[in-house]
């Protein structure tokens, strides 16, 4: 009688416990509660642990709230960060909880592949209303196009480009204004690569710098300058969205990649030997490459990594659109940008789809923008905050600006589904580089047509037949 | 009559009792394990071979493809490459870190120990061998990125530079061997314990028999110590082939993967695709093939070491 009570006992806890996990989980997912006569709205943002994103939102809430007083709602909303270490963990869990948030910010990779699958819907109607349209420039706004369709609204964008350490320019006999203008025709796109190669060399032969030309040392979205410098300044696609990918310009950029090493201005280990710490602590903050592939935000990663001073930077570095493969060429200025996007779960009903809206136009105000873009070293996403006086005063920053109107960002390809990240195929072409440059000097390396050919097999083998149209 | 059968009865139940008690126990006592392994070791197996046949991926959803992941695994132009370099990772970690083992093990148990009898300096020396394997990997592989660091930023290179020697680009020209340096390091710092344990247990009147018999102490260790080690030699190999076979996490760390992929093993192959791509059904088919592997290649080791044999006789217990 005893062991059935105890039984009876834990039988009727554990039946407790679940129910009571049960209702926990049905009122968070439900996330509408009654307040007074409106409803009161608990939206999750998912995002990395970078806060400034998640906490924006948060911010672009609160004001939303003031403004449906003002219009005397008293629907109130509100919103969670999910901090999220790796989104590849998290999704296929919010899937089988059901569970999603009701946005996330992360960069189009992740966002395609679960646009694909269904989970994150077609935010045109938050980037074709009113304030996005008069706000973001069309360029910047069709960053969050994929396959036609706007999964993502653009959060924040970062830029690549070339930074050249101004001291070697002086050293080499030049002016301000010869720099000034040098700079202007890259813009132009009348700079090509092998004007830089030239340049590097003398800087390099002349003892001015150790290096000539180095790149950032990891496996990402910097390679896709195989589908922009040597393809005529843009990432090639056909009308049905497939990855143009030319053979002769996979081969002219490994040359490159080559030639820099047997002119001794790359050393032929950068990309294996050469990490964050040298580069960003000694090599580019102190002049010791005459110039390197960057991106908008190295400054303030060389100001931390080596403790230099903004204007230290300002002063000794210039931002350089990538020099164009012919006279004529656009100059590349790529990006990889962070999107917010609406998941399934934004839509369940015709209120949260709109205060979603409102809350993503409400992060265009001016204060939000200049935390995003200043604090993070990002480019200005809108035209007022690009304008403030603020973004203008921060002289490289504005010099980036410059580039704002070529910018593009590297696309997706659209019909291997799932492969979106950059891993798929960058993994490839940076092996690739990398025998390029290992082999330079080998009398018995393979010739770059050679390592394009093996490239082009393994990328097409990994993102599926089909998907890359390769041209000659 | 009646009273005697149904004694006969009782006593035959009462035996069958015993017996169940007798035999069962041991079943008993498996039983919790049982369960163990079947949830997450034999449930697991099955679903990946079922996931194997299907192109179940990220989205968390796939429909039956027959055979296509296992043609793909071959059709894949860098494989021929990938198992050459596992083969080698794994055949070269093996052999050095075992043998690695067996001579530490000799010199700080064998002589230091029991020749010499300087156990004190023995344990220092068996402790400090064991940090490597005590260091997690994430720590252990750091360090050795940092020691093997470029030009004038690692350690090693900053050596070098103070004699004006030219620094070494060792993660492009030695990749390999890095990550086998390292490898066999941490496992030949883990077997320490297990050989140490069976040197130590050769009972002592064993020594001085040979010893007045005239054997040398270089004859003592190759015609006893070795002998006394076969036993833990065998299933330390045996653990080192499938271990290294499964290793990506170090490669990971270290180099992951390059230069040129020179240094991609299956496993790490396995972890980009499941992982990086997810490509669960992909990631699948990989696994079922390299379990097929690692058990024939476990099943070869057996024949090789001749277990059968080995297990009719008297082994020493550590």
């Amino acid at each position: 009688m005893k062991k059935l009570s105890i039984i009876m006992l834990v039988l009727v806890l554990a039946m407790s416990s679940v129910f009571a996990g049960a209702t926990r989980e049905k009122s968070d997912v439900g996330s509408a509660g009654v307040a007074g006569d409106g409803q009161h709205y608990v939206f999750r943002i998912a995002a990395t642990d970078e806060a400034w994103r998640p906490n924006a939102i948060i911010e672009a809430a609160r004001r939303l709230n003031a403004q449906l007083a003002a219009e005397g709602s008293k629907d109130t909303v509100e919103v969670e960060w999910e901090l999220v270490d790796d989104f590849k963990n998290s999704f296929p869990l919010w899937i089988q909880e059901k569970n999603l948030p009701e946005m996330i910010a992360h960069k189009q990779s992740i966002i395609y592949k679960y646009a694909q699958a269904g989970y994150i819907v077609d935010a045109g109607y938050v980037v074709n209303d009113a304030t996005y349209t008069e706000k973001v420039p069309k360029n910047l706004r069709d960053f969050g196009l994929m396959d036609g369709k706007y999964y993502g609204i653009v959060c924040d964008t970062e830029a690549r480009f070339v930074i050249v350490y101004k001291p070697a320019l002086l050293a080499l006999g030049w002016t301000e204004d010869q720099i000034a203008a040098w700079r202007q025709s890259a813009i132009e796109g009348k700079v090509t690569t092998a004007d830089l190669q030239k340049l590097a060399k003398q800087a390099v032969d002349k003892g001015i710098t150790q290096y000539g030309i180095t790149t950032r040392p990891n496996n990402g979205a910097d390679w896709a300058f195989f589908y922009c410098t040597w393809s005529g300044g843009k990432t090639p696609q056909n009308e049905k969205g497939q990855n143009i990918v030319s053979r002769q310009a996979v081969i002219d950029a490994l040359t490159f990649y080559r030639t820099n090493v047997q002119m001794g201005i790359t050393p032929y280990n950068m990309l294996t030997d050469f990490n964050w710490d040298m580069l960003e602590g000694d090599i580019w903050p102190n002049g010791k490459s005459f110039c390197w592939y960057g991106i908008v935000a190295a400054k303030g990663d060389c100001m931390n990594a080596s403790g230099v001073s903004s204007e230290y930077f300002d002063e000794n570095f210039i931002s350089l659109p990538t020099p164009v493969h012919k006279v004529g060429d656009t100059p590349c200025c790529g990006s990889s940008p962070y999107l917010w996007a609406l998941t399934t779960a934004s839509q369940k009903d015709a209120k949260t789809a709109e205060y979603c809206r409102r809350i993503l136009d409400n992060v265009l105000d001016l204060d939000l923008q200049l935390i995003i873009s200043l604090d993070h070293a990002h480019i200005a996403i809108t035209t007022e905050s690009a304008n403030s006086e603020a973004y203008r005063a921060d002289k490289w920053m504005q010099a980036v600006n410059d580039f704002v109107p070529f910018m593009f960002k590297y696309q997706v390809s659209p019909l291997k589904e799932g492969l979106q990240d950059m891993y798929a195929d960058s993994k490839e072409y940076f092996n690739a580089v990398q025998e390029a440059m290992l082999k330079a000097n080998d009398p018995t390396a393979r010739s770059v047509e050679a390592i394009a050919d093996d490239f082009i097999k393994q990328a097409i083998f990994n993102m599926g037949e089909g998907n890359y149209v390769i041209v000659d | 009559m009646e009273k005697e059968s149904s004694k006969t009865k009782k006593d035959r139940m009462a035996d069958r009792r015993a017996r169940l008690r007798v035999q069962g126990f041991p079943f008993a006592m498996m039983t919790p394990f049982l369960i163990i392994t079947s949830i997450f070791v034999v449930v697991p197996i099955i679903i990946m071979f079922i996931l194997s046949f299907t192109d179940f991926n990220f989205s968390m959803k796939g429909s039956f493809i027959g055979l296509r992941n296992y043609r793909q695994i071959f059709g894949y132009p860098g494989m021929g490459q990938i198992l050459l370099q596992t083969f080698l990772f794994v055949g070269v970690s093996v052999v050095f870190s075992v043998l690695g083992s067996i001579f530490i093990v000799i010199i700080t148990t064998f002589y230091l120990d029991i020749i010499y009898k300087r156990k004190k300096l023995g344990l220092l020396f068996r402790v400090l061998w064991l940090v490597p394997d005590l260091t997690p990997t994430i720590v252990y592989m750091f360090m050795w990125k940092f020691v093997f660091g470029a030009e004038n930023y690692g350690l090693i290179n900053k050596f070098l530079a103070f004699f004006g020697l030219p620094s070494v680009a060792w993660f492009t020209d030695y990749a390999m061997f890095l990550l086998l340096f390292t490898t066999i390091l941490k496992a030949a710092s883990g077997s320490v314990i297990l050989f140490s344990s069976a040197v130590s247990q050769i009972p002592e009147n064993v020594i001085q028999s040979a010893k007045v018999d005239g054997a040398s102490s270089l004859t003592i260790c190759f015609k006893i110590v070795l002998s006394y080690l076969r036993w833990p030699i065998m299933q330390k190999t045996l653990w080192t082939i499938l271990g290294s076979f499964c290793t990506y996490e170090s490669i990971k760390l270290l180099t992951d993967g390059g230069p040129m992929a020179k240094t991609t093993t299956y496993a790490y192959y396995i972890y980009q695709n499941a992982y990086d791509f997810q490509e669960y059904g992909y990631g699948a088919a990989l696994s079922v093939f390299m379990v097929i592997m690692s058990t024939a290649l476990g099943m070869l080791m057996l024949r090789i070491f001749k277990i059968d044999k080995q297990m009719q006789d008297p082994r020493m217990d550590i």
